[in-house]
């Protein structure tokens, strides 16, 4: 900021003449300055209204008297708001646009005057909807229970993306997740949500999508309330996980979809099952063959020695010696028993083969433990002098002994 | 965006030719169910059930160590990917933006 403001002659009695910029800059500071422009809230009728390609939204709000250039920048909040004549509240500050020397309202946030309006357009929207058969549980459908490849359509930077990341990486990692970033709120949410979905419906092998956003105010969520979203979801070629806001708030993006999550974690939750449930379905399917395939070995030495019995009873008495049917039965007896131990063995040497080899199974195979006198295990012959006490660790116990020699 | 370990990241679907998984463990799962099915049903000689046990706990190893060793991979498209799947026509830069004010 350049010259001095408090005095208004030179030394000579001449009026100082200011630069251009000089007087832009004290306009624009002595606007700053007062605190009830810094932060204004503004009721009027949106004229003039134009959002180019930068994303900015320029406007004017004007009453019966007066008129007050607007802008608000693309990080602005509320833009879908903005149309000719339509009555809305805005929140911003007063400056000077010292390029053209205009005085602008700086909007940051727009809201649609009247807090019935949004919510009777939303009223509104949603019976049509409903009327059209977009929300029937008819249509709902089942979620894969072991999805490949899982579509996220929400904004890539953020809590949500992570939280969903996270959630499947610890309980599915079995998957591939599909990252369709999105913007989430603002007038280029709507639009940009629908792209997402047309783009899901061109990949192939997609099985289930998740839309998400976190928590925000009802304006903030507006995206997952207009009609093209919803018909958007409506048209997805695979089942989709609603997760908007949070549990309390419910979209029209909620109504349509087939599953509604309270929050983007619980959709990650809800879209596939945990590996541990899986990992114990497997376990569960394992010692079921186990008990089956015991009692099946049961069941055949039952048999077997039933038949046995049978023939023994039923032995006609003929001209054969007793004791030759005697050493048949014996004969026949023993070639059964074979077989059923021929099978079990088989299935200890598969289970065997499957377990992890751990100590116990490595001591089974012949293997020792050889111990210290301290207890602890010994792995140097280094380690003992003639003399020592020396335990030594089978399967099935231990025994101690003393060391006669060293050679090492 | 930082990732916890065990995840892979790809820039396009184009880098995923290996199929995730659970596929995979889809397989081998829906087949131990079917020994398991068989099993139940009963009426099989011992040999063939003694088969089915060794099918069945290879199945379920296979299983296992899917859950246990997979990774998640996460594929991001690129910001333009209406334009490259041919969503939207390509934004045209010479447009007359009327956006100067600023």
């Amino acid at each position: 900021m350049t010259g001095n403001y408090d005095s208004s002659d030179d030394q000579s009695g001449h009026k100082t003449a200011y630069t251009v910029s000089a007087v832009a800059d004290y306009l624009k500071a002595s606007l700053e300055s007062d605190p009830r422009l810094a932060d204004l809230t503004v009721i009027g009728e949106v004229s003039g209204y134009r959002n180019p390609s930068s994303g900015h939204h320029y406007f004017a709000l004007r009453d019966d008297k007066s008129v007050i250039r607007c802008v608000m920048f693309r990080s602005g909040r509320g833009g879908q708001f903005l149309a000719d004549g339509s009555q809305v509240i805005c929140r911003g500050r007063i400056s000077i646009y010292t390029a053209r020397g205009d005085l602008q309202y700086y909007v940051d946030q727009v809201e649609p005057d009247g807090v019935g309006a949004l919510q009777q357009a939303y009223e509104e929207m949603r019976k049509r909807l409903e009327s059209e058969g977009l929300f029937e549980l008819d249509r709902k459908r089942t979620l894969p229970e072991l999805p490949s490849r899982i579509a996220v359509i929400t904004s890539p930077t953020g809590a949500v993306i992570q939280d969903i990341i996270n959630v499947l990486a610890r309980r599915y990692p079995l998957a591939e997740i599909i990252l369709i970033p999105t913007s989430v709120q603002g007038d280029r949410a709507a639009p940009e949500i629908v792209l997402a979905f047309k783009a899901l419906n061109a990949m192939a092998d997609i099985d289930v999508a998740i839309v998400a956003r976190g928590g925000g105010s009802l304006e903030d969520l507006w995206a997952f309330n207009e009609e093209i979203v919803a018909r958007a979801i409506f048209a997805s070629n695979v089942p989709v996980i609603s997760a908007i806001g949070h549990e309390t708030d419910t979209t029209i993006a909620d109504y349509v979809a087939d599953r509604r999550a309270p929050t983007p974690s619980a959709a990650a939750e809800i879209v596939a099952p945990d590996v541990r449930d899986l990992g114990a379905y497997v376990s569960g399917f394992t010692s079921r063959i186990d008990e089956i395939i015991s009692r099946n070995i049961r069941d055949s030495r039952t048999q077997f020695e039933m038949a046995i019995d049978r023939m023994n009873l039923r032995a006609p008495d003929t001209q054969l010696p007793r004791q030759r049917v005697d050493d048949l039965l014996a004969r026949a007896r023993l070639a059964g028993q074979r077989l059923v131990e021929s099978s079990r063995l088989r299935l200890e040497t598969v289970e065997a083969s499957l377990n992890a080899l751990g100590p116990a199974k490595i001591l089974g195979r012949g293997y020792t433990i050889t111990r210290l006198a301290d207890g602890n295990a010994a792995t140097s012959a280094k380690q003992f002098s003639t003399g020592d006490k020396l335990g030594v660790t089978f399967a099935d116990g231990s025994v101690e002994t003393t060391v006669d020699e060293v050679d090492s | 965006m930082s990732y916890a370990n065990g995840i892979v990241m790809a820039d396009s679907p184009k880098n995923s030719d290996t199929k995730p998984p659970a596929k995979s463990f889809e397989n081998s799962f829906s087949q131990l169910e079917e020994v398991v099915r068989k099993l139940e049903t009963g009426g099989l000689s011992l040999d063939e059930a003694t088969k089915l046990f060794e099918s069945g706990m290879k199945l379920a190893s296979k299983c296992n160590e899917i859950l246990s060793s997979s990774e998640l991979k996460i594929t991001r498209l690129q910001a333009n990917f209406a334009e490259q799947m041919n969503l939207v026509p390509a934004a045209d830069d010479s447009d007359d933006s009327d956006d100067v004010d600023a």
